[in-house]
Parts: structure tokens; sequence; C-alpha cells
């Protein structure tokens, strides 16, 4: 398979992890143990320890990263350049199978990438090591935006972390929001290797069509989506908000097992939101992001 | 003849009683136990007369006088040193978690106080009792997802159970949304041999010490 399949996981970004993980255990997100990550700068160059780290939600299908600079004396993985611009989503990352053949297809369509780039991560301290292919689309102003495949699923997808008090399963819908959505959207195509169709809200959507497996071990073939709106269509999708930049990845929507209803009780007292699709935690309670409860 | 005497409140109310009494037990003290019920919303004059702080647990052993339920975890583990872990990093997490129990977690207890009779599924669920179960939440997810559990720190209850043990009963009783592994915890918690018995003494406690406050929360 040589296009993306499923929406694997979207990066929420700040300076510091320790207040955007207890935002998020407020809303009923269980953890993973705290990651320092490594990689290679350029497929060319060593395995160096970068600065970034993450903890993770990780649900049956596809994950949330919370990312932030642990040790700013090491390379920081893009992190404040992302942050200079806003606090929030900055990686959207999409699920694929075959790293080679999406390759080939990205360089048959004119992308400049110079291979496959491989990062890794402790699981936890002292743990086993994870590990990752990603094609990062080169320099995208949204962020950074990527096609992934887990080398090691299995590590990473525990059991012991999958667990939510707020029944959270599915990370379905990632939403851009950007004053050109045709720009945004065409490069998110080109990466994807898959049509964008118009979004009826106003905008783009490119449906992912989903695989088993291709977004968590235990992942069924399931379909998501990447939603590229105008700031006039982000204010009918997730009421009240106010695009930090453009372009932008604006919010996500976290299908439960409940229909909400375990999320709407853990919610109580955070001034959320009605919006189309559910119960929508405002930015400032999700580290930036529009977050809905579906 | 027992060493000293342990003062609790009753067992259906007196949350910070059952952590000092599972200290004691699990380092097999032998005290005298001495009960006196509460009246709510502060120590009566037994409990004040009887303790140094007019707060419960108190304990006295061998000559030694010792209060705070943190304090008596502390003086237990000194008898019964596998009170804590014995790794060095294992034993830190233990004292940080069970200190920011010691030192936490008000508005959770204010709002859903411990008793062990009753069932009040679904009600005050305030939003700063709410941060305080995240938090919880986040802590026995990580001491378990690190240790193995059952129990906190691994195969064995110890003083860190203990100092949570009365949370687990406030989950019990008030219901509030809580993911999968906690509620494993809770269950291990619940079927342990002293937190049943605790229970079990609870319910055949007389129903003069009922309190209305408690039985009857607004």
């Amino acid at each position: 398979m040589n296009t993306a399949l499923a929406l694997d996981h979207l990066g929420v970004a700040a300076r510091d992890l320790a207040p955007i993980c207890a935002a998020y255990e407020r809303l009923g997100f269980t953890l993973s143990p705290i990651a320092q990550q490594s990689g290679r700068r350029r497929p060319d160059l060593p395995v160096e320890k970068y600065g970034s780290g993450n903890r993770c939600a990780f649900l049956k299908h596809g994950y949330i990263e919370l990312i932030a600079i642990l040790d700013p004396t090491l390379y920081d993985n893009t992190l404040n350049a992302f942050l200079a611009r806003y606090a929030g989503i900055h990686i959207l990352a999409l699920a694929m199978l075959d790293e080679d053949a999406n390759l080939t297809r990205l360089r048959q369509a004119g992308l400049d990438i110079p291979g496959v780039a491989y990062l890794e991560r402790p699981v936890e301290a002292g743990g086993p090591i994870a590990r990752f292919a990603r094609l990062p689309f080169p320099d995208p102003p949204e962020g950074r935006v990527q096609l992934i495949r887990h080398l090691t699923p299995e590590l990473v997808w525990q059991d012991r972390w999958m667990d939510h008090a707020n029944r959270a399963e599915v990370l379905e819908t990632a939403i851009l929001c950007a004053e050109n959505p045709a720009e945004t959207a065409t490069r998110l195509s080109r990466l994807a290797g898959l049509p964008v169709e118009p979004d009826p809200a106003g905008g783009f959507l490119l449906r992912l069509p989903g695989a088993a497996r291709a977004a968590g071990p235990k992942a069924p073939a399931l379909e998501t989506r990447v939603r590229v709106l105008t700031p006039e269509a982000l204010a009918s999708v997730l009421p009240g908000l106010v695009p930090p930049a453009s372009p932008c990845m604006a919010g996500m929507v976290v299908r439960t097992a409940d229909g909400a209803a375990a999320a709407r009780r853990i919610l109580a007292g955070i001034p959320t939101r009605e919006a189309p699709e559910g119960i929508m935690v405002p930015p400032e309670y999700a580290a930036g992001a529009a977050l809905i409860f579906a | 003849m027992a060493e000293g005497r342990l003062v609790i409140g009753n067992k259906r109310y007196s949350s910070w009683s059952l952590r000092g009494w599972l200290a004691v037990h699990l380092a097999g003290l032998d005290v005298e136990e001495v009960v006196i019920p509460l009246a709510g919303g502060g120590g009566t004059d037994a409990i004040k007369s009887a303790t140094p702080a007019g707060l419960v647990p108190y304990l006295e052993h061998r000559g030694a006088r010792i209060w705070e339920s943190l304090a008596i975890c502390e003086y237990c583990a000194e008898i019964t040193p596998r009170l804590w872990p014995q790794d060095r990093a294992t034993r830190a997490h233990a004292r940080s978690i069970a200190a920011e129990m010691h030192a936490g977690f008000r508005n959770l207890r204010m709002a859903m106080p411990m008793n062990l009779g009753r069932s009040f599924p679904g009600q005050r669920r305030t939003p700063e009792a709410l941060a305080d179960i995240a938090r919880v939440e986040a802590i026995w997810a990580e001491a378990l997802g690190a240790h193995g559990g059952p129990f906190l720190m691994g195969a064995e209850f110890g003083a860190v159970d203990a100092m949570y043990a009365p949370v687990v009963a406030r989950f019990i009783t008030w219901q509030p949304e809580l993911s999968t592994t906690t509620q494993r915890y809770m269950a291990a918690v619940r079927a342990h041999p002293l937190v049943a018995r605790w229970y079990a003494e609870a319910a055949a406690e007389p129903k003069e010490w009922l309190l209305d406050r408690y039985e009857n929360p607004a």
C-alpha cells in the first residue's frame, strides 16, 4: 500500500510537559510514562538524544501525543519553532504500512524527501526502545506533517496505558484551519496519496480509508478524517474558536465508547461548549487544542 | 499484654484512622484498640482529651507517642521495614505519593466523605473533587504501570496502600467515573484481609454512632 491509511496521532506541543499532562489527566486520560526521544536529524547522520520528550494517551485507534522540551541544551526537534507560532497541536501523523512504497510515490510526485527518517525512544525510563519510520513532508507551514509506521507497535500501545476514565477509544478527526485551505489540502493530498473532497462546512476533507492494525496493534479498519477548514467554517465546527495562526492545527474529535457520557461527567466544572459533533473542551483546558468528545 | 494503644475514630467514617490502623496491623504491633465515635466537624471532647493533637489516629507504643497518619506509617515501618519498598527509588516514589495523599486532595475529602455503609453514586462531583480524582487516577495508573500491581508498589500491600485505602472507600461509596485500572486496584484493596476486616467491624458498629450529616449528605 503506497498511501496513508489512517489518522495515527496528533502531537500537542508545549514548552513544559507537566502542565499539559495535568490538563489531559484532568480530562480523564491515562498517560504513558515520560519518554525522551532520540533520532537522526537527517538519514545520513548518527542517532542522537533529542531534548524533546513526550507522554501519550494511547487509544484503541490512534493516540494523542503530549510533547515538550525536557532538556533545552539538546536538539529541540523543531519544537521551539512550533511554539513560537502558538502552543497547541503541531504534529499530524498519518499511518502507513509500507514506508518504501510511500517514499517511492512521494519522490515520483516530485517531493524532495531525503529518505525514511527513523525516530526512537524508550517506552519508559530504562525500558525497551520503540522505533518509528517516518516520511515527513518537507517543511510545511502547518507544522510537522508526516506519514508514520510503528516498527514496534506492541511496545507503545500497551493495555496498561489505554484505559481511560473518559472511555476515549478513537482519534477520529483532526481539524486544521487555514486562510487558504486549498493550499493545505493539496499538501495533505500529496503526502497521503489520496484525493480530498469539499468539506460541507467549508474547506476540504481528507478521508483516510483505514486498515486493520494501521493505527494500533488491535485497531480495526476504520475511516478517520482530516478536515481543513476556513476560519469561518472552523467557528461552526469548533464553536467560539479563534485560530491562533494560519495555517494551524486547531482541534480533534475523540470518539468514546459511551457517546461521551463518562466524559461529560468528568468535565463538570470545565466551561465546555456544545459542538455539532459532541462536547468540546476549549483550548485553554486542553493545552491549546480544542478537543471534542463524541 | 498489649504494648500500647491505638486511638481511632469509628470505622464507618474515620478515614484517617483506617490509615493508622492498617499500618499498625501490617506491622503486627500488639496494641489495645480504643474506638471513639466521631461527632463530625472536628474532634470530640473524648478525642481531644485522649490525643495530643485532638485528632485520631493516635498511637502509643513502648513509650513512643505518635500522631499523624504518615508518622504512624513511618513508625510502623521502623519496626517492620517492608511497609515501604526495599528498592531506594521505588521507596522514594512510594513516600512521595503517600506524602501527596497526606498533604492534599482536600477537595475530594470534603466533597466525598468516607461512609462505608452507604452508596451515593454520581453525587458531589464538584469540579474541584473531579480534579483531585484525576490526579489520584494518574498517581495510581503510574504506580501500577511501573510496579505491575495489584498494589501500588507491586505484589505487597504496604504503607502507601494504607494511605490510599480510604480513597478507595470513598470511590466505592461515591462512584465517580473511573478507569478500569483504578477499579481493579480498588477491588484488590477492598479484598485485602485487613480492609475486609475493617469493613466488617464498621458494619457491626452501633446504630447510635450514625451521623446524619454523613448518612444524608445534602
